[in-house]
């Protein structure tokens, strides 16, 4: 984030390996061994596994879990927490399908009923949190509640099945480049990742994002707004759960009101790729290979025939894994 | 005023029966004070005397629970830190108040930051940089990157940090809490001859110090604080290190 | 053998004679198997199948008037290249599927002769399954056993393997373009109010003091639901001058203290509200639920099968099954639908399919009340 590509600084440069290994890009370069290294692993092991059909539904299986952690990395590089994830993405999913089916206001109008509904109750999020300093995790969790049970009150706890074909296209559609067929899905992930890298990268907001996970109260002495920043970053995870929710019921066919909330596996994911929750570090190429290395490990092992009982205890042991490291590299 | 001196004309800011409880604690009662363009003000006393706590209060980092402030005679209040800095005040917090995650550079611009593009509000990188190198040469602050992490910095630097963003924001009243604590000989050199080409350009200073001779060296006049009351103000001129101290130890005679 | 199950399980309905709607359907099969209504799903008729391969989607086979004498899985076996067979199952987590359901697909499987890829679909998630069909397909399974319980996005799976052109075998909840085989959730409640209704007037409750309890999860949806509702309207119909305020349905949706606990809790809050509450008869959609419910009461003090009323459970789990024997807690029936031996039927349904040999679309599954009466018949210690 620091390195910028012009150098005017007279005693800059000089390549430091510690350094490196403790900075955030060291984190994404680590991670991206791994993956390399599980990749060889599977494609040794499984004769299905390198495959680029198999590669593009590892792809479609990430999508959903990619694009929310990608909008709630910014977050929660900011130093914030947001469990309410999983209920705004089957809210999402229900009333876009809703609005599909109950008004004519068309598939433009669905998602951004969707986005709405996310943007809200992030609104909330941000309001109680910046305002009123509620803690985080509490908060949210509160919201999860109150969320789901909203979702599942409005749509009478049934699921609204979508037959919209271009609403459908959104998630079961294709995009070919030449021989490759890309699923949608995996393009929207990519796209909203490239957006918030820039973001992150290049903007004031990306860098503000940094700042305030920082030390707000610095921030705020600087005269920066750090409540208007949380909260709009709390809109930006209830959005980008939307999105992902919009995405879902794309791929399902159906806005389901009780799945299961993936709020979890979204935040192991930005923590796997490099965030730290006191916030101020992380980066969404960490993010983006931390959800491939999940995926391909889930992927590899179900080829594999390696129980999904054991799976989930791999998924949990990556993670401590990852955070051990995480600590140990500090001491170098 | 009660403490009142012959100084001219209307003062820049002025603080007027400020007041600050923290529930039963009186960390600070009804200071009067009065800041005049050009002048260098010493804030001096025991820890936990309330300087800081004091000084917060006109950087708009804490909102006073009594008395008022006023601006070149106009009553202000100040909900926010952002609002002190319309008015023209910059301030170097004790705990210098830094992202330790960022580097020099971003500190140095932190909240001003140059950008292009008024919609994606682009930062430009390079010249941020090159004026932050400029700013700390001119300075003469040992700092060797500007990309450097203010994490892996020294306490001294992390000052001069603070410092450089205080120098480049151009204020009319520069708020200053115990700036050389952690400095250098070289550097609190640098550093009070800052502070005087500050007020040859005209500009308040308000600076809390513990050190004697710097006080003596560069303030017009000397605040004395003990258990959250000023109990004395002192042109510099007309007093001397001993009768400061015993000020500080004894409070009033 | 599947066509055996088929036509025990519609024979056994009869020589009970339980519902009318049995009965009606034993007939039909006799008489005209090719043309059925299946008491699930009335508007989905029953018909001979074979897989079009060359399509990718079932044909109507009209030339099949009978059982053909030639099916035998043996034949298929043999006549069959390795094959693979995709089975997402329902979970690796539940008793249902742990003990009895995924343990008899992989020993039929392995008794055929053919590769099982067992993928989890891990319920109650509605995004492994469309994952699980993703895999199936990459895989080039020749055949896919789905094991999928949201309806609704059946059609979302079904689109991949219609693409990919091959043949589904949806099991307990139906898929559009697919051959069914499973439980006929609507018929297990039916049964189950048999049952109860039987034991009210073998032990003289009054009829029109009934108190009808159905432990519901609004979460599961519509097909697996008709175990309670098909057990309510089977009550209303043989007991018309019970008043509706004697019906209760009880939420019991898996919240975080998992099923039995929940309907502990749930069952436990009603019966407070209830104190006067006699000749109650529950049911729900499994054993779990029914399990809670039997031990909510049975530590409310009333647990008296004889006056305070029974549970009825579903799907003959284990602890259901223990309850029924032992005999001590109001848990005396609970309907089994044999998933131990769904294996049995479905992978020689599935080498039919595969074989090109016509199927019906619709396989039905037996489903008998378990009782301290018949559970050393068909669960021997
Ligand atoms: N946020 C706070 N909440 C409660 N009490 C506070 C707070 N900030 C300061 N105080 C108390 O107010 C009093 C004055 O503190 P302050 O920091 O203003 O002293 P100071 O004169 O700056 O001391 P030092 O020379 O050690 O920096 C102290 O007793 C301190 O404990
Ligand atoms: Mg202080």
């Amino acid at each position: 984030m620091t390195q910028s590509v012009t150098q005017p600084d007279r005693n800059a440069g000089g390549f430091n390996l510690f350094s490196f290994a403790r900075s955030q890009e060291g984190v994404v370069v680590f991670l991206l061994v791994a993956l390399m290294i599980v990749v060889a692993v599977f494609s040794a092991a499984s004769p299905y596994f390198f495959d680029v059909r198999n590669g593009m539904n590892i792809g479609r299986a990430i999508s959903i879990i990619g694009i929310a952690s990608a909008f709630t990395t910014l977050l929660m590089i900011a130093g914030g927490l947001d469990l309410s994830i999983g209920a705004v993405m089957n809210a999402a999913g229900v009333v876009a399908a809703m609005v599909l089916t109950q008004t004519g206001l068309g598939v433009g109008g669905a998602i951004l009923a969707a986005v709405a509904v996310g943007a809200l109750v992030g609104w909330v999020n941000g309001m109680f949190i910046a305002k009123l300093g509620i803690n985080p995790l509490i908060m949210t969790i509160a919201m999860q509640f109150v969320v789901r049970g909203l979702t599942l009150g409005f749509s009478a706890s049934a699921s609204k099945v979508i037959v919209d074909p271009t609403f459908l296209a959104i998630g079961q559609s294709y995009f070919h480049l030449g021989p490759l067929a890309i699923p949608a899905p995996l393009l929207w992930m990519l796209l909203a990742m490239l957006v918030l890298w820039f973001v992150l990268r290049f903007t004031l907001f990306g860098k503000y994002v940094y700042a305030v996970g920082g030390k707000a109260s610095a921030c705020r002495r600087a005269g920066i707004n750090v409540n208007v920043i949380t909260i709009q970053l709390y809109m930006l995870s209830g959005i980008g759960a939307a999105l992902a929710g919009v995405v879902l019921a794309a791929i399902q066919g159906a806005g389901i009101p009780y799945g299961a909330g993936s709020e979890l596996s979204v935040i192991s994911a930005v923590i796997l790729g490099g965030v730290s929750l006191a916030g101020g570090v992380g980066l969404i190429e960490g993010t983006l290979v931390a959800v491939l290395l999940v995926g391909v490990l889930k992927n590899g092992m179900t080829l594999m025939g390696i129980s999904s009982v054991f799976q989930m205890v791999a998924e949990g042991l990556v993670l401590v894994g990852a955070v051990t490291l995480d600590r140990l590299k500090r001491r170098l | 005023m009660q403490h009142a001196e012959t100084t001219q004309g209307t003062p820049f800011l002025e603080a007027r029966h400020i007041g600050k409880r923290y529930g039963g604690l009186h960390a600070v009662r009804d200071v009067n004070l009065s800041i005049y363009p050009g002048e260098v003000i010493g804030i001096v006393g025991d820890n936990g005397a309330g300087k800081s706590t004091f000084i917060k209060m006109l950087a708009g980092d804490h909102q006073p629970t009594s008395g008022e402030l006023l601006i070149e005679g106009k009553p202000v209040r100040f909900a926010h830190p952002r609002d002190a800095k319309q008015a023209q005040i910059e301030t170097i917090y004790q705990d210098l108040a830094l992202c330790e995650n960022l580097s020099v550079m971003d500190n140095i611009f932190l909240g001003h930051e140059l950008t292009r593009n008024p919609v994606l509000r682009l930062l430009r990188r390079s010249k941020m940089h090159i004026e932050s190198r400029v700013l700390l040469d001119d300075l003469g602050i040992g700092i060797p990157s500007t990309h450097e992490l203010v994490v892996n910095l020294s306490g001294g630097q992390r000052q001069a940090t603070a410092l450089a963003r205080v120098a480049k924001a151009g204020a009319k009243l520069i708020i200053l809490d115990e700036p050389s604590a952690a400095l250098g000989v070289r550097e609190t050199r640098a550093l009070l001859d800052l502070i005087l080409r500050f007020r040859s350009q005209g500009k308040s200073i308000l600076v809390i110090s513990h050190e004697m001779r710097d006080v003596f060296e560069i303030t017009d006049r000397i605040a004395i604080f003990k258990r959250g009351e000023l109990i004395a103000i002192k042109r510099t001129k007309e007093t001397t290190p001993d009768e400061i101290v015993s000020l500080i130890i004894r409070g009033r005679q | 053998m599947y066509k055996a199950a088929g036509l025990t399980a519609v024979l056994a309905v009869s020589l009970l004679g339980v519902a009318p709607i049995g009965a009606a359907i034993a007939q039909d099969a006799a008489a005209n198997p090719t043309l059925t209504q299946d008491p699930g799903n009335p508007s989905q008729a029953r018909h001979w199948v074979t897989y079009d391969a060359a399509a990718g989607a079932y044909r109507v086979d009209s030339s099949v008037t009978a059982d053909p004498a030639s099916w035998s899985a043996a034949n298929a076996a043999k006549a069959a290249d390795r094959k693979l067979i995709c089975f997402t199952a329902e979970s690796e987590e539940f008793d249902w599927d742990v003990v009895l359901v995924n343990p008899s697909m992989r020993r039929a499987a392995e008794a055929a002769g053919v590769e099982l890829l067992l993928l989890n679909n891990q319920y109650p998630s509605t995004t492994k399954p469309i994952e699980n069909a993703d895999i199936c397909v990459q895989r080039s399974a020749d055949l896919v056993v789905s094991f999928n319980v949201f309806s609704e996005i059946a059609p979302a799976i079904m689109t991949k393997y219609n693409e990919a052109k091959i043949p589904v075998i949806a099991m307990d909840v139906a898929h559009p373009g697919s051959v069914f085989y499973g439980a006929d959730n609507c018929k297990t409640g039916a049964l189950a109010a048999q049952f109860a209704l039987q034991w009210a007037k073998d032990k003289n409750w009054p009829l029109d003091q009934l108190q009808v309890v159905a432990g519901v999860d609004p979460a599961v949806g519509g097909a697996p639901n008709c175990r309670n509702t098909g057990f309510v309207d089977a009550i209303k119909a043989a007991v018309p001058q019970l008043p509706a305020s004697n019906y209760h349905d009880v939420d019991m949706r898996t919240g975080e203290l998992g099923p039995v606990a929940g309907a502990i809790a749930a069952t436990t809050d009603w019966l407070t509200a209830h104190p006067d509450a006699k000749y109650i008869i529950a049911t729900s959609i499994n054993d779990d639920r029914a399990y809670g419910i039997a031990q909510a009461m049975k530590q409310a003090g009333r647990g008296d099968s004889a006056v305070d009323g029974i549970v009825i459970g579903k799907n003959a789990e284990k602890a259901a099954l223990d309850a029924v024997r032992a005999g001590d807690t109001p848990l005396v029936g609970t309907v089994s639908f044999f998933g131990n031996k769904y294996g049995d039927d479905v992978i020689p349904l599935a080498l039919d399919i595969l074989a090109g040999k016509p199927v019906p679309s619709i396989v039905s599954v037996a489903h008998e009340v378990i009782s301290k009466a018949n559970i050393d018949t068909h669960y021997p210690q």
